[in-house]
């Protein structure tokens, strides 16, 4: 009798295991979604051109064409959840929303906790300079003959003093400012996320601007989707290569970007 | 709760795990079989060989994977409308015929990495000079096609000039253009010398169009069966890295893979 209490006891502990096994998050397979008819997309509003409020208040953007597109794809309603900075992995870990926008870069420390598709797009770290500048890479500037212009505050100034402190730094208060501060020539170059500054840069034409080809940095950008929903991820990485070989996603970048993706994603069929 | 109720409980939760019923990697290694969908009805993918057996390039594609997973092969014939049915049920532990990766077909089935490309392009007779598309966007061009299929919208837009003479089936088609009555075809070319075989007596060149489309076929597998998937990438690389796809793709289909699958290591 006591045997068979413990055999009970034992089950009961393989049953919880095997409930425990299943995943304990409500990630939605992609048969959900597809029966749903509605997916539920994250997108930070806080990070123009990716993420924006237009003028109708409503959350507009790159992600947001993006997921659109995918949603039409699928033959589902597009539903863009607001997420921010701290909440947007929770959502998606949670699956209070299906995927997550928004410069998600993959890397060990994010992939501990969600999944990433095939990259979507790419962000370099890099140096924007003007034409007739002599520089070929970032080490070129860790010399006092060279101004750099930055803003105040951001994390490229603690690179520049690592990495670059023989450099001037110019700090100003925003974007606009810096773009503006280097067309005019008050500086030589900016080392920042290059993309953003795209729309800065066409509103002065006179300055005939240089990306240096050699990156500091290239981060690969994804959809986060939840850990165990598979089947989902594996749906999203065939319609990602599909908008890739169409065009649609560089065509989408250079409408809200103003600018061609600086560095190719380097898609490929073989995945 | 009695011991019955828990055990019975448990059954019904080891039941409701794999529902689609798909083998994984372990099961299909304990079974000592793999059981592999092919199309018979597209040759030279598939045949039947003059011994009426089953032959092609995919069945010793699947041959060859096979004898790397160390267990027999089974091969099931399967036609267009039950060839994704078979595999989502797990009827077969993957499907080969022409499985262009569309998303589409993603929503139900899951793709390994690509086997080999598709391709369009033009079939002529050589020596007669025209070499690119709009060499043959010329009102003294005849076209000979099969009517439905999706080179018509494509050479109504980008080669409005050529005339169109149109049959039902591509023997037909074929016939046609051995025959003289028409200068040329645009159409999928991955099998065009095999089909035109029976004309020995025509020397043939093709033109790839890849500005129509180039696709990829991959092998199809049941949605979340990734034990499988993740082995027959590895296996699949290897096979196109040793040149075996491409010397068994050469030996069926009589010319090189028109694309070549660009593969990398990094998947």
């Amino acid at each position: 009798m006591n045997g068979m209490k413990r055999i009970g006891a034992g089950l009961t502990v393989a049953a919880a295991m095997i409930l425990g096994a299943t995943p304990m998050t409500a990630a939605r397979p992609l048969d959900d979604v597809l029966s749903s008819k509605k997916i539920m997309v994250g997108v930070n509003p806080t990070l123009p051109p990716l993420g924006l409020f237009n003028d109708k208040n409503q959350i507009d953007g790159f992600d947001v064409d993006i997921a659109r597109e995918l949603a039409k794809m699928l033959g589902v309603e597009l539903e863009v959840v607001q997420v921010g900075s701290p909440d947007r992995i929770p959502f998606v870990a949670s699956g209070k929303i299906d995927f997550v926008m928004g410069a998600m870069t993959r890397t060990p420390e994010r992939a501990k906790v969600i999944d990433f598709t095939v990259p979507v797009h790419t962000e370099i770290f890099g140096v924007l300079t003007t034409e007739g500048k002599p520089y070929k890479t970032a080490a070129d500037l860790n010399d006092d003959k060279v101004t750099l212009v930055q803003v105040r505050g951001t994390t490229p100034v603690q690179w520049i003093e690592r990495n670059a402190p023989k450099a001037k730094v110019l700090l100003l208060d925003n974007y606009p400012d810096v773009i503006r501060a280097l067309a005019q020539g008050r500086g030589d170059a900016m080392i920042d996320v290059v993309d953003f500054v795209g729309n800065l840069m066409n509103q002065h034409k006179q300055a005939t601007w240089k990306v240096l080809d050699v990156p500091v940095d290239v981060y690969y950008c994804s959809l986060g989707v939840a850990k165990n929903s598979a089947t989902l991820k594996e749906w999203l990485n065939v319609a990602i290569f599909e908008l890739h070989r169409s065009g649609f996603i560089d065509r989408t970048w250079q409408k809200w970007f103003g600018v061609k993706m600086f560095y190719e994603t380097k898609w490929t069929p073989y995945f | 709760m009695s011991l019955c109720r828990i055990v019975f409980a448990l059954a019904l939760l080891v039941l409701a795990v794999p529902v689609a019923g798909a083998a994984s990697l372990d099961e299909i290694l304990k079974a000592g079989e793999i059981k592999v969908g092919v199309n018979p009805t597209l040759p030279p993918r598939t045949l039947y060989n003059d011994k009426y057996e089953i032959d092609g390039f995919e069945p010793e594609v699947a041959g060859m994977i096979a004898k790397k997973l160390g267990v027999k092969l089974t091969l099931v014939p399967v036609g267009s409308p039950d060839r994704i049915p078979f595999v989502a049920t797990g009827k077969i532990d993957f499907v080969m015929g022409a499985m262009s990766r569309t998303a589409e077909r993603a929503k139900v089935i899951d793709y390994t990495v690509p086997v080999h490309s598709e391709n369009y392009g033009i079939v002529t007779i050589a020596g007669k000079g025209s070499k690119t598309l709009d060499d043959f966007n010329k009102d003294t061009i005849t076209l000979i096609q099969v009517s439905g299929t999706t080179a018509i919208p494509f050479i109504e837009k980008r080669l409005p000039r050529a005339k169109v003479v149109l049959f039902d089936n591509y023997p037909d088609r074929n016939r046609a253009l051995a025959q003289g009555r028409g200068d040329a075809s645009f159409d999928s070319i991955d099998s065009v010398l095999f089909a035109l075989k029976p004309f020995p007596q025509v020397k043939w060149e093709i033109i790839p169009v890849p500005e129509f489309c180039i696709t990829y076929s991959g092998l199809g597998l049941a949605k979340g069966n990734h034990t499988l998937k993740d082995w027959l990438n590895v296996a699949l690389h290897e096979l196109h890295v040793s040149g075996d796809i491409e010397r068994v793709w050469e030996k069926w289909f009589l010319v090189p893979m028109a694309t070549k699958v660009p593969v990398t290591p990094f998947f």
